[in-house]
C-alpha cells in the first residue's frame, strides 16, 4: 500500500511505477483499494467536473477483458510521469479517469469513451438516480452542522439511512 | 409557591416556561459544563453498543462501535433492521453505505468543530431560548445516568432531555420532544460496553465498494469561495442565527449549490439552494426523515430546501422569508 501511495504522489522512479502498474493490474483488491481511496478521499475534494461513473465503466470493460490486459501494457513512461504529477496536484478524481483512460487506451475500443459523454448516457445516468437523490445528499450534508452528531458522533446519522427515502407528509 | 409555578407550562401546554423556576434549575455555567461532558466523552472513549432509534412509529436497532486512539477517531454504525445500512466515519469522512442499493455516499466535514463549537457565542442565547434543568437520575442499559432537561421557551424548537451515564458522561440516551411533549425521535442504549476490548478492527467497514456494482456520491464543499452567495434569510425565527455558508456541488455536475446553516445552539436548520435544471425531479411541500422535517419551495428558476431538526413551523417559516438581495 505504502509503494502505490507514493506512485499516486508522483514519488516513484519510472521503473518502480511501472512495477506498482503491474501490482495494481494483478491485485483486484489493490486496485479496489486505490479507486476507493482516489473516490473518497482528500484527493476528489472538491473536483466535481468528471461525469460521474466513468470510472466504473471504464473498470467493468477491464473486468470484462481479462485477456485483453493481461500484457504488461506498453506505456510510455512518461504517462506515468504525468499521471503522477496530475495525482500529486491534489485533482485525483480527475487522475483517476485520465489514468485509466492513459492506461487502456491500447485496448479500450474509443467508441466506449465516446459514448459515455453522450447525452444519452448522461440521461440513463440520471434515471438510475433515487427520486430523493438530492435530499438524501442534502440529509447528509446536513448531519455535520446538527449539535446532536457533536453529541453522540455518528449515532445520529441514524436519521438519514433509516427507512427508504424520505416520506411525502 | 412552587405548585402553581410548575402548573403554568402544563396549563398551556406548550412549555412556555418563561420566568418561571422549575425544580433544580441549573447555572448557564454548569449546563455548558455537562454538555460539553457529553461531548467529550462522545469523541475520547472507547465504545460498543446496541441502541435503540424511535421517531414517530417506526423503532430501528443499530450497533455502534466507537475507536479512539492518537491517530484520531474511528466509527461504526450498522442497521441490525431493515435495508442494510452501514456508516463509517474516519476521522472527518464520513461514508453512508447502502447495501440493498450499492451506493455509497461520502461527506467530509467542513471543519472539526468539536461540541461545543456551535455553543460558546451562543451560550446566552441557550438559555434565553431554552431552560435547562438537572432531570432525575435513571438506570440506563445497566448504567447510572444523569438526566439534563432543556425546554424550549417558545414553539420554534423541540425540547431535549439527555442522560449521561453517570461517571463518563457518555449519553446513554437523548429525546426529542414537541411542544405537545410527544416524543419526535428518542435515542438509547440497551446494551453497552464502556473502555476495554474495543478494537481498530471493530470499527473498519465490513465488505469493499467494487465497481461497477457500486456507485459512489459525493455532495462536496468548497469553503475557498465562502463568500455571500446572495441569498439571505430575512425573517429566522429568534435565537437562530447563521453559522456557515458554503457553495457545494455534486459528482458530475458543476452546477454549485448554495448551503447556509442555522442554528440556535441545539438545533440546526440547513438551506439548499440550487438551480431548477439541476434537478431531475421536484417534490413540493413538507415532508420528513425521522425528525427531521424537510420543506421544497420553487423560488422563480431556483429550487429551495429546507431541512432540521426542528417543528415544522420552523423549517417553513425559514424557507419562506429566503430571498435574493443580488451580490
Amino acid at each position: 500500500m505504502e509503494r502505490i501511495s507514493a506512485f499516486m504522489d508522483g514519488e516513484l522512479e519510472d521503473h518502480d511505477a511501472a512495477a506498482q502498474v503491474r501490482r495494481l493490474k494483478e491485485d483486484p483488491e489493490l486496485r479496489a483499494a486505490w479507486e476507493t481511496y482516489h473516490l473518497v478521499g482528500d484527493a476528489l475534494r472538491g473536483e466535481a467536473g468528471y461525469p460521474s461513473g466513468l470510472a466504473a465503466r471504464i473498470s467493468a470493460k477491464l473486468a470484462a477483458e481479462p485477456t485483453v490486459l493481461a500484457p504488461i501494457p506498453r506505456m510510455p513512461s512518461r504517462n506515468v510521469r504525468r499521471v503522477a504529477l496530475s495525482a500529486a496536484a491534489s485533482i485525483g478524481g480527475v487522475a483517476l479517469v485520465a489514468w485509466l483512460a492513459l492506461f487502456d487506451n491500447p485496448f479500450l475500443p474509443q467508441q466506449n469513451l465516446v459514448v459515455n459523454q453522450a447525452p444519452v448516457g448522461a440521461q440513463t445516468q440520471m434515471a438510475a438516480t433515487p427520486a430523493n437523490g438530492s435530499v438524501n445528499d442534502y440529509l447528509l450534508a446536513h448531519q455535520q452542522f446538527s449539535p446532536s452528531t457533536a453529541m453522540q458522533g455518528v449515532a445520529s446519522y441514524v436519521r438519514t439511512v433509516s427507512g427508504q427515502n424520505p416520506e411525502q407528509r | 409557591m412552587a405548585r402553581p409555578a410548575l402548573l403554568f407550562p402544563a396549563l398551556f401546554g406548550l412549555g412556555f416556561g418563561a420566568g418561571v423556576a422549575l425544580a433544580d434549575p441549573l447555572q448557564e455555567s454548569e449546563a455548558l459544563a455537562m454538555l460539553q461532558k457529553i461531548a467529550d466523552a462522545a469523541r475520547q472513549l472507547n465504545y460498543a453498543g446496541t441502541f435503540v432509534y424511535q421517531h414517530g412509529d417506526q423503532v430501528q436497532t443499530s450497533r455502534i462501535v466507537h475507536f479512539a486512539d492518537a491517530s484520531g477517531e474511528y466509527e461504526k454504525l450498522e442497521t441490525l433492521d431493515g435495508p442494510r445500512r452501514e456508516i463509517i466515519r474516519n476521522n472527518d469522512e464520513v461514508m453512508c453505505y447502502y447495501l440493498d442499493a450499492k451506493i455509497m455516499r461520502s461527506e467530509k466535514r467542513v471543519a472539526r468543530r468539536s461540541f461545543p463549537a456551535l455553543l460558546p457565542d451562543q451560550l446566552s442565547a441557550l438559555t434565553t431560548y431554552y431552560q435547562i434543568r438537572k432531570g432525575d437520575s435513571e438506570r440506563i442499559a445497566g448504567f447510572d445516568s444523569q438526566a439534563l432537561v432543556l425546554e424550549p421557551r417558545d414553539g420554534m424548537r423541540y425540547g431535549h432531555k439527555f442522560w449521561a451515564e453517570a461517571n463518563s458522561g457518555l449519553l446513554l440516551k437523548a429525546r426529542m420532544v414537541n411542544e405537545r411533549h410527544n416524543v419526535v425521535e428518542q435515542f438509547s442504549f440497551t446494551q453497552l460496553a464502556i473502555g476495554s476490548g474495543i478494537s481498530r478492527e471493530m470499527v473498519k467497514p465490513s465488505f469493499s465498494v467494487s465497481f461497477p456494482e457500486w456507485r459512489v456520491d459525493r455532495f462536496a464543499h468548497n469553503l475557498t469561495s465562502n463568500v455571500e452567495s446572495g441569498w439571505a434569510v430575512k425573517n429566522f425565527p429568534a435565537g437562530f442565527r447563521k453559522i456557515m455558508e458554503m457553495r457545494r456541488s455534486k459528482l458530475g455536475n458543476s452546477i454549485p449549490v448554495t448551503h447556509m446553516v442555522y442554528s440556535d445552539g441545539l438545533a440546526a436548520v440547513s438551506v439548499f439552494i440550487e438551480p431548477m435544471a439541476n434537478r431531475s425531479r421536484i417534490n413540493e411541500g413538507l415532508s420528513h426523515q425521522g425528525a427531521i422535517n424537510i420543506y421544497t419551495r420553487t423560488i422563480n428558476d431556483q429550487v429551495v430546501t429546507v431541512l432540521g431538526e426542528a417543528p415544522a413551523t420552523t423549517v417553513m417559516q425559514i424557507a419562506n422569508s429566503v430571498s435574493f438581495h443580488g451580490k
